[in-house]
Protein backbone atom coordinates (compact mmCIF):
# COMPACT_ATOMS: atom_id res chain seq x y z
CA UNK A 1 0.00 0.00 0.00
CA UNK A 2 1.90 3.00 -1.24
CA UNK A 3 1.66 6.49 0.22
CA UNK A 4 0.28 7.75 -3.07
CA UNK A 5 -2.57 5.21 -2.95
CA UNK A 6 -3.36 6.03 0.66
CA UNK A 7 -3.47 9.75 0.08
CA UNK A 8 -5.56 9.21 -3.05
CA UNK A 9 -8.17 7.30 -1.08
CA UNK A 10 -8.14 9.73 1.85
CA UNK A 11 -8.50 12.76 -0.37
CA UNK A 12 -11.46 11.21 -2.14
CA UNK A 13 -13.13 10.49 1.21
CA UNK A 14 -12.60 13.92 2.69
CA UNK A 15 -13.55 15.83 -0.47
CA UNK A 16 -16.63 18.04 -0.44
CA UNK A 17 -18.53 15.45 -2.46
CA UNK A 18 -16.95 12.22 -1.24
CA UNK A 19 -16.17 9.44 -3.71
CA UNK A 20 -15.46 5.81 -2.96
CA UNK A 21 -13.92 3.32 -5.38
CA UNK A 22 -17.11 1.32 -5.84
CA UNK A 23 -19.38 4.34 -6.04
CA UNK A 24 -20.97 3.93 -2.59
CA UNK A 25 -21.75 6.84 -0.33
CA UNK A 26 -19.90 7.15 2.97
CA UNK A 27 -22.63 5.37 4.89
CA UNK A 28 -23.56 2.63 2.41
CA UNK A 29 -23.04 -1.01 3.22
CA UNK A 30 -22.23 -3.54 0.54
CA UNK A 31 -24.67 -6.35 -0.14
CA UNK A 32 -25.49 -8.25 3.04
CA UNK A 33 -26.38 -11.89 2.57
CA UNK A 34 -27.29 -14.27 5.31
CA UNK A 35 -28.12 -17.94 5.65
CA UNK A 36 -29.07 -19.72 8.84
CA UNK A 37 -29.34 -23.31 9.97
CA UNK A 38 -26.83 -24.52 7.43
CA UNK A 39 -24.85 -26.93 9.59
CA UNK A 40 -27.11 -29.82 10.56
CA UNK A 41 -24.84 -31.12 13.33
CA UNK A 42 -24.64 -27.80 15.15
CA UNK A 43 -27.28 -26.46 17.53
CA UNK A 44 -27.25 -23.19 15.65
CA UNK A 45 -25.37 -21.92 12.62
CA UNK A 46 -25.20 -19.03 10.23
CA UNK A 47 -23.23 -17.74 7.30
CA UNK A 48 -23.07 -14.00 6.78
CA UNK A 49 -21.38 -12.15 3.95
CA UNK A 50 -21.05 -8.40 3.57
CA UNK A 51 -19.53 -7.70 0.17
CA UNK A 52 -16.66 -10.15 -0.18
CA UNK A 53 -16.18 -10.76 3.54
CA UNK A 54 -17.68 -14.08 4.54
CA UNK A 55 -17.85 -15.72 7.96
CA UNK A 56 -19.40 -19.05 8.96
CA UNK A 57 -20.51 -19.38 12.59
CA UNK A 58 -21.61 -22.51 14.41
CA UNK A 59 -22.97 -22.78 17.93
CA UNK A 60 -22.59 -26.05 19.82
CA UNK A 61 -23.95 -26.82 23.25
CA UNK A 62 -21.96 -28.94 25.67
CA UNK A 63 -22.94 -30.01 29.16
CA UNK A 64 -20.74 -28.68 31.97
CA UNK A 65 -20.75 -29.30 35.68
CA UNK A 66 -19.91 -25.69 36.41
CA UNK A 67 -22.44 -23.75 38.50
CA UNK A 68 -23.19 -21.31 35.69
CA UNK A 69 -23.89 -21.47 31.99
CA UNK A 70 -21.35 -19.82 29.72
CA UNK A 71 -20.84 -18.57 26.20
CA UNK A 72 -17.39 -18.63 24.62
CA UNK A 73 -16.24 -17.69 21.16
CA UNK A 74 -13.45 -19.02 19.03
CA UNK A 75 -12.39 -17.47 15.71
CA UNK A 76 -10.43 -19.41 13.11
CA UNK A 77 -8.50 -17.50 10.45
CA UNK A 78 -7.44 -20.06 7.84
CA UNK A 79 -4.68 -19.45 5.33
CA UNK A 80 -7.22 -19.49 2.49
CA UNK A 81 -8.77 -16.24 3.73
CA UNK A 82 -5.43 -14.54 4.28
CA UNK A 83 -3.12 -16.01 1.65
CA UNK A 84 -0.37 -13.47 2.24
CA UNK A 85 0.05 -13.91 5.97
CA UNK A 86 2.49 -16.17 7.78
CA UNK A 87 0.97 -18.82 10.09
CA UNK A 88 2.06 -16.96 13.21
CA UNK A 89 0.42 -13.79 11.95
CA UNK A 90 -2.76 -15.80 11.33
CA UNK A 91 -2.75 -17.04 14.91
CA UNK A 92 -2.28 -13.50 16.20
CA UNK A 93 -5.15 -12.25 14.09
CA UNK A 94 -7.43 -15.07 15.20
CA UNK A 95 -6.46 -14.36 18.79
CA UNK A 96 -7.35 -10.67 18.41
CA UNK A 97 -10.77 -11.39 16.92
CA UNK A 98 -11.46 -14.08 19.53
CA UNK A 99 -10.59 -11.67 22.30
CA UNK A 100 -12.89 -8.93 21.01
CA UNK A 101 -15.81 -11.33 20.56
CA UNK A 102 -15.33 -12.96 23.94
CA UNK A 103 -15.13 -9.60 25.67
CA UNK A 104 -18.66 -8.87 24.45
CA UNK A 105 -20.41 -12.25 24.33
CA UNK A 106 -18.99 -13.93 27.39
CA UNK A 107 -20.51 -11.30 29.65
CA UNK A 108 -22.77 -12.71 32.32
CA UNK A 109 -25.61 -10.30 31.60
CA UNK A 110 -26.08 -11.78 28.13
CA UNK A 111 -26.47 -15.38 29.18
CA UNK A 112 -30.03 -16.48 28.48
CA UNK A 113 -32.20 -18.28 31.05
CA UNK A 114 -32.77 -21.51 29.22
CA UNK A 115 -29.09 -22.41 29.20
CA UNK A 116 -29.33 -23.94 32.65
CA UNK A 117 -30.27 -27.59 33.00
CA UNK A 118 -30.16 -28.15 36.75
CA UNK A 119 -29.55 -24.79 38.42
CA UNK A 120 -26.21 -24.76 40.15
CA UNK A 121 -25.25 -28.26 39.08
CA UNK A 122 -25.45 -28.77 35.35
CA UNK A 123 -25.53 -26.16 32.66
CA UNK A 124 -25.07 -25.77 28.96
CA UNK A 125 -21.85 -24.21 27.78
CA UNK A 126 -22.35 -22.64 24.39
CA UNK A 127 -19.29 -22.62 22.16
CA UNK A 128 -19.34 -20.38 19.11
CA UNK A 129 -16.89 -21.32 16.37
CA UNK A 130 -16.41 -18.74 13.65
CA UNK A 131 -14.49 -19.50 10.47
CA UNK A 132 -13.44 -16.59 8.27
CA UNK A 133 -13.79 -17.75 4.68
CA UNK A 134 -12.69 -14.51 3.08
CA UNK A 135 -11.86 -11.02 4.28
CA UNK A 136 -12.56 -8.06 2.01
CA UNK A 137 -12.69 -5.50 4.78
CA UNK A 138 -15.03 -4.75 7.71
CA UNK A 139 -14.39 -8.10 9.34
CA UNK A 140 -15.64 -7.10 12.81
CA UNK A 141 -19.12 -6.23 11.61
CA UNK A 142 -19.38 -9.55 9.81
CA UNK A 143 -18.01 -11.55 12.75
CA UNK A 144 -20.55 -10.05 15.11
CA UNK A 145 -23.38 -10.43 12.61
CA UNK A 146 -22.51 -14.10 12.09
CA UNK A 147 -22.24 -14.74 15.83
CA UNK A 148 -25.53 -12.98 16.47
CA UNK A 149 -27.34 -14.87 13.72
CA UNK A 150 -25.98 -18.22 14.88
CA UNK A 151 -27.14 -17.45 18.41
CA UNK A 152 -30.61 -16.51 17.22
CA UNK A 153 -30.68 -19.75 15.22
CA UNK A 154 -29.63 -21.88 18.21
CA UNK A 155 -32.07 -24.36 19.63
CA UNK A 156 -31.55 -25.76 23.12
CA UNK A 157 -32.61 -29.40 23.66
CA UNK A 158 -35.43 -29.70 26.19
CA UNK A 159 -34.33 -31.45 29.35
CA UNK A 160 -36.07 -32.61 32.49
CA UNK A 161 -34.25 -33.24 35.77
CA UNK A 162 -34.18 -36.70 37.33
CA UNK A 163 -33.87 -37.28 41.03
CA UNK A 164 -32.65 -40.49 42.61
CA UNK A 165 -34.20 -41.29 45.99
CA UNK A 166 -32.96 -43.94 48.41
CA UNK A 167 -35.71 -46.49 49.23
CA UNK A 168 -37.67 -45.83 52.49
CA UNK A 169 -36.37 -47.45 55.71
CA UNK A 170 -32.75 -47.27 54.79
CA UNK A 171 -32.37 -43.66 55.91
CA UNK A 172 -30.69 -44.05 59.31
CA UNK A 173 -28.48 -47.04 58.59
CA UNK A 174 -27.31 -45.58 55.31
CA UNK A 175 -25.72 -42.72 57.15
CA UNK A 176 -23.21 -44.99 58.78
CA UNK A 177 -22.64 -46.23 62.33
CA UNK A 178 -22.61 -43.74 65.15
CA UNK A 179 -24.49 -41.15 63.24
CA UNK A 180 -27.86 -42.41 64.39
CA UNK A 181 -27.07 -41.24 67.93
CA UNK A 182 -28.86 -37.98 67.86
CA UNK A 183 -26.43 -35.87 65.87
CA UNK A 184 -28.06 -33.53 63.40
CA UNK A 185 -26.39 -34.14 60.12
CA UNK A 186 -27.05 -31.93 57.13
CA UNK A 187 -28.92 -33.99 54.59
CA UNK A 188 -27.17 -34.13 51.28
CA UNK A 189 -29.33 -33.30 48.29
CA UNK A 190 -30.38 -36.36 46.32
CA UNK A 191 -28.17 -37.18 43.33
CA UNK A 192 -29.28 -35.21 40.31
CA UNK A 193 -29.15 -35.96 36.66
CA UNK A 194 -31.17 -34.97 33.67
CA UNK A 195 -32.55 -36.54 30.57
CA UNK A 196 -33.20 -35.14 27.16
CA UNK A 197 -36.90 -35.37 26.62
CA UNK A 198 -36.85 -36.16 22.93
CA UNK A 199 -33.68 -36.81 20.97
CA UNK A 200 -35.39 -36.00 17.69
CA UNK A 201 -36.74 -32.67 18.85
CA UNK A 202 -34.33 -29.84 18.11
CA UNK A 203 -35.46 -27.99 21.19
CA UNK A 204 -36.59 -24.56 22.20
CA UNK A 205 -35.16 -21.41 20.71
CA UNK A 206 -32.40 -19.85 22.77
CA UNK A 207 -33.91 -17.12 24.91
CA UNK A 208 -32.97 -13.47 24.63
CA UNK A 209 -32.83 -13.39 20.84
CA UNK A 210 -33.35 -9.65 20.78
CA UNK A 211 -30.56 -8.96 23.26
CA UNK A 212 -27.60 -9.99 21.12
CA UNK A 213 -25.34 -7.09 20.18
CA UNK A 214 -24.52 -5.97 16.68
CA UNK A 215 -21.21 -4.31 15.87
CA UNK A 216 -20.74 -1.29 13.67
CA UNK A 217 -17.31 -0.03 12.64
CA UNK A 218 -16.88 3.67 12.03
CA UNK A 219 -13.72 4.30 10.04
CA UNK A 220 -12.23 7.67 10.88
CA UNK A 221 -10.52 10.17 8.63
CA UNK A 222 -9.84 13.73 9.83
CA UNK A 223 -13.16 15.32 8.92
CA UNK A 224 -15.61 12.47 8.32
CA UNK A 225 -16.32 8.88 9.20
CA UNK A 226 -17.47 6.13 6.84
CA UNK A 227 -18.86 2.62 7.12
CA UNK A 228 -18.09 -0.76 5.64
CA UNK A 229 -14.56 -0.16 4.45
CA UNK A 230 -12.91 -2.33 1.80
CA UNK A 231 -9.37 -3.58 2.40
CA UNK A 232 -7.88 -0.65 0.52
CA UNK A 233 -9.92 1.86 2.50
CA UNK A 234 -8.98 0.16 5.77
CA UNK A 235 -5.30 0.37 4.90
CA UNK A 236 -5.66 4.04 4.00
CA UNK A 237 -7.70 4.86 7.11
CA UNK A 238 -6.57 2.54 9.91
CA UNK A 239 -8.11 4.65 12.69
CA UNK A 240 -11.52 3.27 13.58
CA UNK A 241 -14.08 2.98 16.34
CA UNK A 242 -16.13 -0.14 17.02
CA UNK A 243 -19.48 0.12 18.78
CA UNK A 244 -21.46 -2.90 19.98
CA UNK A 245 -25.12 -2.03 20.48
CA UNK A 246 -28.11 -4.15 21.23
CA UNK A 247 -31.75 -3.17 20.85
CA UNK A 248 -33.88 -5.29 23.18
CA UNK A 249 -37.61 -5.01 22.53
CA UNK A 250 -38.73 -4.15 26.03
CA UNK A 251 -36.07 -1.62 26.99
CA UNK A 252 -33.86 1.07 25.54
CA UNK A 253 -30.76 0.45 23.47
CA UNK A 254 -27.75 -0.94 25.30
CA UNK A 255 -24.07 -0.34 24.63
CA UNK A 256 -22.07 -3.52 25.12
CA UNK A 257 -18.66 -2.35 24.13
CA UNK A 258 -16.60 0.32 22.52
CA UNK A 259 -13.17 -0.09 21.01
CA UNK A 260 -10.85 2.44 19.43
CA UNK A 261 -8.37 0.83 17.06
CA UNK A 262 -5.47 2.19 15.10
CA UNK A 263 -3.28 5.24 15.38
CA UNK A 264 -5.02 8.48 16.20
CA UNK A 265 -6.82 10.30 18.97
CA UNK A 266 -10.28 11.67 19.56
CA UNK A 267 -11.64 14.43 21.73
CA UNK A 268 -14.50 13.72 24.12
CA UNK A 269 -16.98 15.74 22.06
CA UNK A 270 -16.04 13.76 18.97
CA UNK A 271 -16.68 10.55 20.83
CA UNK A 272 -20.11 11.80 21.86
CA UNK A 273 -21.06 12.52 18.24
CA UNK A 274 -19.69 9.20 17.06
CA UNK A 275 -21.62 7.41 19.78
CA UNK A 276 -24.98 8.79 18.74
CA UNK A 277 -24.22 8.28 15.05
CA UNK A 278 -23.02 4.76 15.79
CA UNK A 279 -26.26 3.96 17.54
CA UNK A 280 -28.26 4.99 14.47
CA UNK A 281 -26.13 2.94 12.13
CA UNK A 282 -26.24 -0.06 14.45
CA UNK A 283 -30.00 0.14 14.63
CA UNK A 284 -30.29 0.16 10.85
CA UNK A 285 -27.88 -2.76 10.54
CA UNK A 286 -29.75 -4.73 13.20
CA UNK A 287 -33.04 -4.10 11.42
CA UNK A 288 -31.58 -5.23 8.09
CA UNK A 289 -30.20 -8.42 9.65
CA UNK A 290 -33.47 -9.15 11.42
CA UNK A 291 -35.42 -8.66 8.22
CA UNK A 292 -33.18 -11.15 6.41
CA UNK A 293 -33.52 -13.57 9.33
CA UNK A 294 -37.30 -13.46 9.09
CA UNK A 295 -37.10 -14.24 5.38
CA UNK A 296 -34.81 -17.19 6.06
CA UNK A 297 -37.16 -18.55 8.65
CA UNK A 298 -40.00 -18.70 6.20
CA UNK A 299 -38.09 -20.38 3.41
CA UNK A 300 -36.94 -23.73 4.70
CA UNK A 301 -36.10 -24.86 1.22
CA UNK A 302 -32.38 -25.43 1.55
CA UNK A 303 -31.02 -28.30 -0.48
CA UNK A 304 -27.79 -29.81 0.85
CA UNK A 305 -25.69 -28.42 -1.98
CA UNK A 306 -27.17 -24.95 -1.69
CA UNK A 307 -26.27 -24.43 1.92
CA UNK A 308 -22.54 -24.04 1.56
CA UNK A 309 -22.58 -21.24 -0.96
CA UNK A 310 -24.31 -17.90 -0.75
CA UNK A 311 -25.36 -16.93 -4.25
CA UNK B 1 -26.13 -55.11 21.70
CA UNK B 2 -29.54 -55.78 20.26
CA UNK B 3 -29.80 -52.49 18.41
CA UNK B 4 -26.50 -52.81 16.54
CA UNK B 5 -26.77 -51.53 13.00
CA UNK B 6 -25.98 -54.09 10.33
CA UNK B 7 -23.26 -53.18 7.89
CA UNK B 8 -24.78 -55.38 5.20
CA UNK B 9 -28.11 -57.05 5.74
CA UNK B 10 -29.47 -60.20 4.18
CA UNK B 11 -31.16 -58.26 1.40
CA UNK B 12 -27.80 -56.86 0.29
CA UNK B 13 -28.53 -53.36 1.62
CA UNK B 14 -26.16 -51.29 3.72
CA UNK B 15 -27.02 -49.17 6.74
CA UNK B 16 -27.87 -46.16 4.59
CA UNK B 17 -29.87 -48.15 2.05
CA UNK B 18 -27.20 -48.43 -0.60
CA UNK B 19 -26.14 -51.57 -2.39
CA UNK B 20 -22.64 -53.00 -1.97
CA UNK B 21 -21.07 -51.33 -4.97
CA UNK B 22 -23.14 -48.18 -4.92
CA UNK B 23 -21.46 -44.80 -4.46
CA UNK B 24 -23.03 -42.01 -2.48
CA UNK B 25 -24.55 -39.08 -4.32
CA UNK B 26 -21.93 -36.62 -5.55
CA UNK B 27 -22.50 -32.88 -5.63
CA UNK B 28 -19.87 -30.55 -7.07
CA UNK B 29 -19.74 -26.77 -6.96
CA UNK B 30 -16.94 -24.84 -8.61
CA UNK B 31 -15.53 -21.35 -8.02
CA UNK B 32 -17.27 -20.83 -4.68
CA UNK B 33 -14.61 -18.49 -3.29
CA UNK B 34 -14.28 -15.40 -5.43
CA UNK B 35 -11.01 -14.22 -3.92
CA UNK B 36 -9.11 -17.44 -4.71
CA UNK B 37 -7.58 -18.57 -7.97
CA UNK B 38 -9.59 -21.77 -7.85
CA UNK B 39 -12.02 -23.39 -5.45
CA UNK B 40 -14.40 -26.30 -5.33
CA UNK B 41 -16.75 -27.98 -2.91
CA UNK B 42 -17.46 -31.68 -3.26
CA UNK B 43 -20.02 -33.67 -1.32
CA UNK B 44 -20.01 -37.45 -1.16
CA UNK B 45 -23.27 -38.07 0.64
CA UNK B 46 -22.79 -36.03 3.82
CA UNK B 47 -19.00 -35.70 3.67
CA UNK B 48 -18.32 -32.14 2.55
CA UNK B 49 -14.90 -30.77 1.68
CA UNK B 50 -13.95 -27.32 0.36
CA UNK B 51 -10.62 -26.90 -1.43
CA UNK B 52 -9.16 -23.48 -2.21
CA UNK B 53 -6.14 -22.94 -4.46
CA UNK B 54 -3.93 -19.88 -4.55
CA UNK B 55 -1.23 -20.00 -7.15
CA UNK B 56 1.01 -20.53 -8.91
CA UNK B 57 2.38 -17.36 -7.40
CA UNK B 58 5.49 -15.87 -5.94
CA UNK B 59 6.49 -17.71 -2.80
CA UNK B 60 6.19 -15.96 0.52
CA UNK B 61 9.56 -17.29 1.63
CA UNK B 62 12.25 -17.41 -1.02
CA UNK B 63 14.14 -20.01 0.96
CA UNK B 64 11.36 -22.56 0.42
CA UNK B 65 11.37 -22.40 -3.37
CA UNK B 66 12.88 -24.89 -5.79
CA UNK B 67 14.89 -23.62 -8.77
CA UNK B 68 13.33 -25.96 -11.29
CA UNK B 69 9.76 -26.46 -10.14
CA UNK B 70 6.85 -25.11 -8.15
CA UNK B 71 6.46 -26.04 -4.51
CA UNK B 72 3.06 -27.35 -3.45
CA UNK B 73 1.94 -26.66 0.09
CA UNK B 74 -1.19 -28.16 1.55
CA UNK B 75 -2.97 -26.96 4.66
CA UNK B 76 -5.92 -28.86 6.07
CA UNK B 77 -8.40 -27.21 8.39
CA UNK B 78 -10.89 -29.59 10.00
CA UNK B 79 -13.83 -27.50 11.16
CA UNK B 80 -14.79 -27.95 14.83
CA UNK B 81 -18.39 -28.50 13.75
CA UNK B 82 -17.58 -31.21 11.22
CA UNK B 83 -18.32 -34.04 13.63
CA UNK B 84 -21.03 -34.76 16.15
CA UNK B 85 -18.83 -33.87 19.12
CA UNK B 86 -17.29 -30.49 18.86
CA UNK B 87 -13.56 -30.90 18.78
CA UNK B 88 -11.06 -28.20 18.03
CA UNK B 89 -8.19 -29.72 16.10
CA UNK B 90 -5.02 -27.67 16.16
CA UNK B 91 -2.68 -27.46 13.21
CA UNK B 92 -0.29 -29.91 14.76
CA UNK B 93 -2.90 -32.62 15.06
CA UNK B 94 -1.49 -35.89 13.76
CA UNK B 95 -4.51 -36.89 11.70
CA UNK B 96 -4.69 -33.49 10.04
CA UNK B 97 -0.97 -33.58 9.25
CA UNK B 98 -1.30 -37.02 7.70
CA UNK B 99 -4.19 -35.85 5.55
CA UNK B 100 -2.17 -32.88 4.34
CA UNK B 101 0.93 -34.97 3.67
CA UNK B 102 -1.03 -37.57 1.66
CA UNK B 103 -2.67 -34.92 -0.50
CA UNK B 104 0.65 -33.13 -1.06
CA UNK B 105 2.41 -36.28 -2.17
CA UNK B 106 -0.38 -37.18 -4.57
CA UNK B 107 -0.47 -33.82 -6.25
CA UNK B 108 3.25 -33.40 -6.52
CA UNK B 109 3.06 -36.10 -9.17
CA UNK B 110 -0.14 -34.90 -10.74
CA UNK B 111 0.61 -31.19 -11.15
CA UNK B 112 3.03 -30.17 -13.87
CA UNK B 113 5.25 -28.28 -11.44
CA UNK B 114 8.17 -28.01 -13.86
CA UNK B 115 6.26 -25.29 -15.67
CA UNK B 116 6.48 -22.88 -12.72
CA UNK B 117 9.97 -22.79 -11.24
CA UNK B 118 10.58 -20.81 -8.06
CA UNK B 119 6.89 -20.39 -7.38
CA UNK B 120 4.39 -21.74 -4.91
CA UNK B 121 1.00 -23.39 -5.23
CA UNK B 122 -0.99 -23.20 -1.98
CA UNK B 123 -3.83 -25.62 -1.44
CA UNK B 124 -6.12 -25.02 1.54
CA UNK B 125 -8.57 -27.75 2.41
CA UNK B 126 -11.53 -27.21 4.73
CA UNK B 127 -13.28 -30.31 5.98
CA UNK B 128 -16.79 -29.05 6.67
CA UNK B 129 -18.58 -32.28 7.47
CA UNK B 130 -17.14 -35.73 8.11
CA UNK B 131 -19.05 -38.86 7.29
CA UNK B 132 -16.40 -41.28 6.06
CA UNK B 133 -14.16 -41.09 2.99
CA UNK B 134 -12.64 -37.79 4.10
CA UNK B 135 -9.24 -38.31 2.44
CA UNK B 136 -10.92 -39.34 -0.81
CA UNK B 137 -13.12 -36.25 -0.73
CA UNK B 138 -10.07 -34.06 -0.02
CA UNK B 139 -8.26 -35.45 -3.06
CA UNK B 140 -11.29 -35.02 -5.32
CA UNK B 141 -11.95 -31.50 -4.11
CA UNK B 142 -8.29 -30.58 -4.66
CA UNK B 143 -8.38 -31.93 -8.22
CA UNK B 144 -11.42 -29.81 -9.00
CA UNK B 145 -10.00 -26.71 -7.36
CA UNK B 146 -6.71 -27.06 -9.25
CA UNK B 147 -8.55 -27.43 -12.55
CA UNK B 148 -10.74 -24.47 -11.66
CA UNK B 149 -7.58 -22.47 -10.99
CA UNK B 150 -6.19 -23.43 -14.37
CA UNK B 151 -3.15 -25.22 -12.95
CA UNK B 152 -1.87 -27.70 -15.55
CA UNK B 153 -1.97 -31.33 -14.48
CA UNK B 154 -1.15 -34.60 -16.21
CA UNK B 155 -4.56 -36.05 -15.45
CA UNK B 156 -7.49 -35.85 -13.07
CA UNK B 157 -6.99 -37.56 -9.72
CA UNK B 158 -10.09 -39.50 -8.71
CA UNK B 159 -10.27 -41.02 -5.28
CA UNK B 160 -12.61 -43.31 -3.37
CA UNK B 161 -12.61 -45.39 -0.22
CA UNK B 162 -13.39 -49.11 -0.28
CA UNK B 163 -13.58 -51.86 2.26
CA UNK B 164 -14.67 -55.41 2.76
CA UNK B 165 -17.26 -56.81 5.13
CA UNK B 166 -16.07 -60.40 5.70
CA UNK B 167 -16.05 -61.41 2.03
CA UNK B 168 -18.26 -58.71 0.51
CA UNK B 169 -16.49 -55.67 -0.88
CA UNK B 170 -18.07 -52.28 -0.14
CA UNK B 171 -17.50 -48.96 -1.89
CA UNK B 172 -17.53 -45.39 -0.56
CA UNK B 173 -17.77 -45.98 3.15
CA UNK B 174 -19.56 -43.90 5.74
CA UNK B 175 -18.18 -43.25 9.24
CA UNK B 176 -20.10 -46.18 10.63
CA UNK B 177 -18.65 -48.55 8.05
CA UNK B 178 -15.12 -47.12 8.24
CA UNK B 179 -14.90 -47.80 11.94
CA UNK B 180 -16.14 -51.35 11.52
CA UNK B 181 -14.57 -52.85 8.41
CA UNK B 182 -10.99 -52.94 7.04
CA UNK B 183 -10.72 -50.29 4.36
CA UNK B 184 -8.41 -48.61 1.87
CA UNK B 185 -8.36 -45.22 0.19
CA UNK B 186 -7.27 -45.25 -3.43
CA UNK B 187 -6.56 -42.39 -5.83
CA UNK B 188 -6.07 -43.12 -9.52
CA UNK B 189 -5.19 -41.24 -12.65
CA UNK B 190 -8.20 -42.35 -14.70
CA UNK B 191 -6.79 -42.12 -18.23
CA UNK B 192 -3.74 -44.24 -17.61
CA UNK B 193 -5.15 -46.25 -14.73
CA UNK B 194 -2.04 -45.49 -12.69
CA UNK B 195 -2.28 -45.24 -8.93
CA UNK B 196 -1.51 -41.92 -7.26
CA UNK B 197 -2.30 -42.79 -3.66
CA UNK B 198 -3.03 -45.97 -1.77
CA UNK B 199 -3.58 -45.82 1.95
CA UNK B 200 -4.62 -48.45 4.44
CA UNK B 201 -4.69 -48.07 8.21
CA UNK B 202 -6.46 -51.29 9.10
CA UNK B 203 -5.63 -54.96 8.79
CA UNK B 204 -6.88 -56.63 5.67
CA UNK B 205 -6.51 -60.24 4.55
CA UNK B 206 -4.23 -60.38 1.53
CA UNK B 207 -6.74 -62.43 -0.47
CA UNK B 208 -9.37 -59.72 -0.11
CA UNK B 209 -7.05 -56.96 -1.24
CA UNK B 210 -7.02 -57.50 -5.01
CA UNK B 211 -10.79 -57.55 -5.23
CA UNK B 212 -11.39 -54.28 -3.43
CA UNK B 213 -8.40 -52.68 -5.15
CA UNK B 214 -9.85 -53.39 -8.60
CA UNK B 215 -13.28 -52.28 -7.51
CA UNK B 216 -11.93 -49.01 -6.16
CA UNK B 217 -10.06 -48.39 -9.42
CA UNK B 218 -13.31 -48.87 -11.36
CA UNK B 219 -15.13 -46.54 -8.98
CA UNK B 220 -12.37 -43.99 -9.53
CA UNK B 221 -13.25 -43.95 -13.22
CA UNK B 222 -16.91 -43.31 -12.40
CA UNK B 223 -16.01 -40.43 -10.12
CA UNK B 224 -13.71 -39.08 -12.83
CA UNK B 225 -16.66 -38.99 -15.19
CA UNK B 226 -18.73 -37.02 -12.66
CA UNK B 227 -15.93 -34.51 -12.19
CA UNK B 228 -15.46 -34.15 -15.92
CA UNK B 229 -19.15 -33.41 -16.45
CA UNK B 230 -19.09 -30.76 -13.74
CA UNK B 231 -16.00 -29.09 -15.18
CA UNK B 232 -17.36 -29.11 -18.72
CA UNK B 233 -20.69 -27.66 -17.62
CA UNK B 234 -19.05 -24.83 -15.75
CA UNK B 235 -16.56 -24.15 -18.55
CA UNK B 236 -19.38 -24.17 -21.09
CA UNK B 237 -21.13 -21.54 -19.00
CA UNK B 238 -18.00 -19.39 -18.97
CA UNK B 239 -17.46 -19.80 -22.70
CA UNK B 240 -21.05 -18.83 -23.37
CA UNK B 241 -20.63 -15.72 -21.27
CA UNK B 242 -17.39 -14.85 -23.01
CA UNK B 243 -18.59 -15.86 -26.47
CA UNK B 244 -21.40 -13.34 -26.26
CA UNK B 245 -18.88 -10.57 -25.58
CA UNK B 246 -16.16 -11.55 -28.05
CA UNK B 247 -18.19 -11.99 -31.20
CA UNK B 248 -20.35 -9.10 -32.39
CA UNK B 249 -20.82 -10.58 -35.86
CA UNK B 250 -22.54 -13.69 -37.20
CA UNK B 251 -23.76 -16.20 -34.64
CA UNK B 252 -22.10 -19.21 -36.33
CA UNK B 253 -18.67 -17.82 -35.43
CA UNK B 254 -19.36 -17.80 -31.69
CA UNK B 255 -20.62 -21.38 -31.50
CA UNK B 256 -17.58 -22.55 -33.46
CA UNK B 257 -15.36 -20.67 -31.07
CA UNK B 258 -17.24 -22.25 -28.17
CA UNK B 259 -16.73 -25.80 -29.39
CA UNK B 260 -13.07 -25.07 -30.14
CA UNK B 261 -12.61 -23.82 -26.61
CA UNK B 262 -14.06 -27.04 -25.18
CA UNK B 263 -11.78 -29.11 -27.39
CA UNK B 264 -8.75 -27.15 -26.24
CA UNK B 265 -9.76 -27.83 -22.63
CA UNK B 266 -9.64 -31.55 -23.37
CA UNK B 267 -6.25 -31.30 -25.04
CA UNK B 268 -4.84 -29.41 -22.05
CA UNK B 269 -4.87 -32.67 -20.12
CA UNK B 270 -1.83 -33.94 -21.99
CA UNK B 271 0.38 -36.68 -20.67
CA UNK B 272 3.55 -35.25 -19.23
Amino acid sequence: MSKAECSYVRQALTASSPVRADGRTLLDYRTVSLARGIIPLANGSARVAIGGTEVLASAKLEVTDSPRASISCNVICPGSAYPNLAPSALDDLAGDYTHVLNATFADASLIPDNLSIIPGKKNWALVLDLVVFSDAGNIYDVLFAAARTALVDTRVPRTSPIEYRAPKGASASSMGPGLGMGFTVKREAPAVDFEIKDTWDEGAQLAGADAWPVCVTLNLVPTVHFLDATLLEEAAAPHRMLFMFSFPKKSEAKLHGMRLLGPGELSMSQIHTLLSDGQNYAQKLAQALDAQLKLQDLSLDTTPSAVYTLR
Amino acid sequence: MGSRIEILNDGGLRSDGRRQHELRSITIQLATQGNADGSAIIQHGLTTVLAVVHGPREARLRSLTQHDRAVISVEVQVAPFSQGDRRRRGKGDRRTQELAASVKETFETAVQTHLYPRSEINIYIHVLHQDGGVLAACVNATTLALINAGVPMIDYVASVSAGTFSTSPLLDLTTLEESDVPNITLAVFPRTGKVGLLLMDTRLHVERFEEIFRLAAEAGKVIHEEMRVAIRTSTAGLVKAMGGAIVAGPGAGSSERATKALEIEDEEMVDA
